[in-house]
């Protein structure tokens, strides 16, 4: 790719990113709330996956060769169901229902309802372990895909989650890639102070696995990450760890413990509106 | 172990069984086939007490001996896990026990022709003999160590790649441990995972309740699109491990501990989930039992049939979807029943059943036998099937006293069985319908009057005295009658002034 057509990528997904927040911001105004601040922090990792990276075809959303993407951090679905609707997975006139009485899109995803949704989520420390399963099976029918599984920084302090790093290092699920969207809190106040998960880099280490660590809101730098990953197969499984920032974009919800759940106004609605199409310009 | 647990005929002593030569070649550590068959025990520490639980880690994965019930094979000697040589059969003897870990043996036999199936387990692939589907299918299994949550939820995983994947580990860790990855990651995904829950109930015996599993069918009945089922035996394991593929979600199938006595003796070829079997016909009450208590309810009813007491006993195998139909069989033409399942009294088999009878208004003498609302006693698991009365004797006490009690109620039962249908008939109804304490009119009565006088049913004779053939399949045909029978006469009997909550069809009520 010339450096050119880089710098185009690059402006297309933030264009993107900008486009899951303020459509994060407009669902979460039809159903009366919304976990604004944990999509924020993965805005830009969503972006890079769906608009770049992942293998996939919206014609064909069973294709058994598809990349697959688990988020198992659910809440973060707000973000996602725009992207799925963008890319042609379904009509995006759905979402206008959001979590209405028999809407098939509630807070967190659920794949029986939803085309373009690879697992449903929601309770945490589950996906990684959904992951693990898939990889298995991309191995047991001869299939190359990729499996990318997002995890929270909280959702670390799960047993489960420790479960399916030391299962997917010990069958050696080169295909499977975790990513944690480290954006530094959990509910309660800081994962350090909550419960704490660092050191993160050397913790994946020492379970064997190959580690990456990079600004996850740096689309060049996720992109980069991406294209370190070792080819899909017998390997260490990889794990891309991205500093976020919880509410990214949005400066009175960065690191505010009190927009994990939030509800805008009208004023403060066209206010936060404002200035993410402002930052999207800086 | 006390006599009475031994199921009749009279089966060779557990000392027989312990002196089985069962070649006892563990994978996990041969032992000499010359080995004294008899353990170093005295008689009362191993084959009177039912003492032994050695084979829990090595599995049993050919017949415990000729004595059959959780009480064979009471030496360790008998237990050690042998070989596989065979299918229900071990060298030298004519045994009709089955050995029930015929998973790892019979799911590698399907995935010969079904790529789709893939085996998992958690650290116990020689306790369940997954071990065998290993040998023979190694890349397609997986051992994930002792880690039952992501065991489960990987499976899910595995899934929806288009793989059908078998799950074992013990009862009490897949349904308990795992719980919510069973409802949340498998059942409300629609995920084809088979839960293959071994060692349920108490049938770990002294290891205790942290091992017990008597909790597991009230979790997993209430949870949606999940097929719930036990297997009573090998062979009936085998039919559901068939069936199973075309299954749609999730199923939890509830296994015992793998020296399981034999009811069918051969795979039932006609098995359907959801679709119980009539074992044995009678008229004065009826058992329904599932998984490891339908063998000592067919040896009760025999117990009873000697003091003049013809029992229906029904194999409900299947716990969700309940054969609704069957129970409302049981309660309009025996007039009485028993329940019987190795969970607790809260939320299993004893529960499904009793809400159906509620919820179609039928009265009859009826008992939920099982365990207390209580943790139970340390003991082998012999001593432990006796003392909560589990075994044929306790059985049949539980229907005498069930019997008993509704007489004492002023609810007789079928006493003139003998008499032909007919006019004997109407005077049984007569007399039954005189002595309620609310008149036969009474919407609670309905259902039980209407399918009493249901003309098209005709139970088929059972062959109870032929032990090649305990039960008398179902005739082609059979099961939708008999369903059609139920509903013509509810709907018949629905009558418009009656506050009778009947649903549109019996056939209806199986959800």
């Amino acid at each position: 790719m010339t450096r050119q057509a880089a710098a185009t990528d690059l402006g297309r997904l933030a264009d993107r990113a900008l486009f899951i927040r303020l459509e994060t911001l407009r669902l979460a105004r039809i159903a009366g709330a919304g976990h604004y601040s944990s999509t924020f922090s993965a805005a830009e990792l969503l972006a890079a996956l769906y608009y770049h990276q992942l293998r996939i075809d919206p014609a064909r959303p069973d294709w058994p060769d598809r990349d697959r993407f688990v988020l198992s951090k659910g809440h973060a679905a707000i973000g996602l169901y725009p992207v799925l609707a963008d890319l042609g997975y379904f009509d995006p006139a759905l979402l206008d229902g959001y979590t209405r009485l028999g809407s098939p899109f509630g807070d967190h995803p659920d794949m029986r309802k939803i085309t373009g949704i690879d697992f449903s989520s929601g309770s945490l420390g589950h996906g990684l372990s959904v992951g693990v399963g898939m990889a298995l099976g991309g191995r047991v029918q001869g299939r190359d895909f990729r499996v990318y599984v997002m995890v929270g920084d909280g959702e670390l302090a799960e047993g489960q989650i420790w479960e399916a790093i030391m299962a997917a290092s010990h069958f050696r699920l080169g295909s499977l890639v975790c990513i944690v969207d480290r954006n530094q809190l959990c509910i309660d106040g800081p994962t350090e102070q909550v419960m704490a998960v660092e050191p993160l880099d050397q913790r994946f280490a020492a379970f064997g696995w190959r580690v990456t660590r990079i600004d996850g809101h740096d689309l060049g730098a996720i992109l980069a990450a991406f294209d370190d990953l070792a080819p899909p197969g017998r390997g260490a499984p990889q794990v891309i760890i991205a500093d976020t920032i919880k509410g990214k974009g949005v400066r009175r919800m960065e690191l505010d413990l009190n927009w994990h759940v939030g509800n805008l106004g009208p004023d403060d609605y066209e206010a936060v509106r404002a200035e993410l199409m402002e930052g999207s310009h800086r | 172990m006390s006599e009475s647990a031994t199921p009749p005929p009279a089966a060779p002593s557990t000392r027989t069984a312990a002196a089985s030569p069962a070649g006892p070649a563990s994978p996990a550590g041969p032992a000499s086939p010359a080995a004294p068959a008899t353990p170093a025990l005295t008689p009362t520490e191993g084959a009177e007490s039912g003492q032994d639980q050695s084979e829990v880690f090595r599995g049993v994965s050919e017949s415990a001996g000729p004595a059959g019930g959780p009480e064979a094979a009471a030496g360790p000697g008998a237990a050690a896990g042998s070989s596989t040589v065979g299918r229900g059969t071990v060298k030298g003897i004519a045994t009709r026990s089955v050995p029930a870990f015929v998973a790892g043996d019979e799911l590698a036999d399907l995935a010969d022709a079904d790529l789709r199936i893939v085996v998992m387990t958690a650290d116990l692939a020689s306790a369940n003999r997954l071990a065998d589907f290993a040998a023979r299918h190694p890349g397609r299994f997986f051992d994930l160590g002792i880690a039952e949550k992501n065991m489960i939820t990987a499976a899910a995983g595995l899934a929806s790649t288009g793989l059908i994947p078998f799950v074992g580990t013990f009862a009490s860790f897949a349904a308990l441990l795992g719980f919510e990855q069973i409802r949340t990651d498998c059942a409300y995904p629609g995920m084809p995972v088979r839960i293959l829950a071994h060692h349920s109930g108490m049938s770990l015996g002294y290891y205790g309740t942290s091992h017990h599993a008597l909790e597991d069918l009230a979790a997993m009945r209430a949870v949606a699109d999940l097929t719930v089922a036990c297997a009573a035996d090998g062979n009936q394991l085998r039919a559901m491990l068939r069936a199973s593929p075309a299954v749609p979600g999730a199923v939890y199938l509830r296994l015992g501990r793998g020296r399981d006595p034999e009811v069918y003796p051969s795979v039932p070829a006609d098995f359907a989930f959801g679709r119980s079997v009539r074992l044995r016909e009678g008229a004065d009450a009826t058992i329904i039992a599932t998984g490891s208590q339908v063998h000592p309810a067919l040896a009760a009813a025999d117990l009873l049939a000697a003091e003049d007491c013809r029992v229906r006993v029904v194999d409900m195998h299947t716990i969700k979807p309940l054969d609704a139909n069957a129970v409302l069989a049981a309660a309009s033409e025996t007039g009485c029943v028993v329940t019987v399942e190795e969970h607790s009294v809260i939320g299993g088999l004893g529960s499904a059943v009793a809400e159906v009878l509620v919820d179609h208004r039928v009265a009859v003498p009826f008992r939920r036998h099982g365990i207390a609302d209580e943790y139970v006693l340390i003991g082998p698991p012999a001593a432990l099937y006796a003392h909560y009365r589990f075994d044929p004797v306790g059985i049949a006490a539980v229907v005498q006293e069930t019997r008993a009690e509704g007489l004492a109620a002023g609810q007789p039962l079928v006493a003139e069985r003998r008499a032909p249908r007919g006019s004997a008939g109407i005077l049984r109804r007569q007399a039954f319908c005189a002595s309620r304490r609310f008149p036969a009119s009474a919407p609670g009565f309905l259902c039980r009057r209407s399918l009493l006088s249901a003309p098209v049913f005709s139970p088929r004779p059972c062959q109870t005295s032929c032990a090649g053939a305990r039960f008398s399949a179902p005739a082609p045909g059979f099961q939708r009658r008999r369903q059609a029978s139920c509903a013509d006469a509810l709907r018949a009997e629905a009558r418009p002034a009656a506050r009778l909550a009947v649903t549109s069809s019996a056939a209806s009520h199986r959800s």
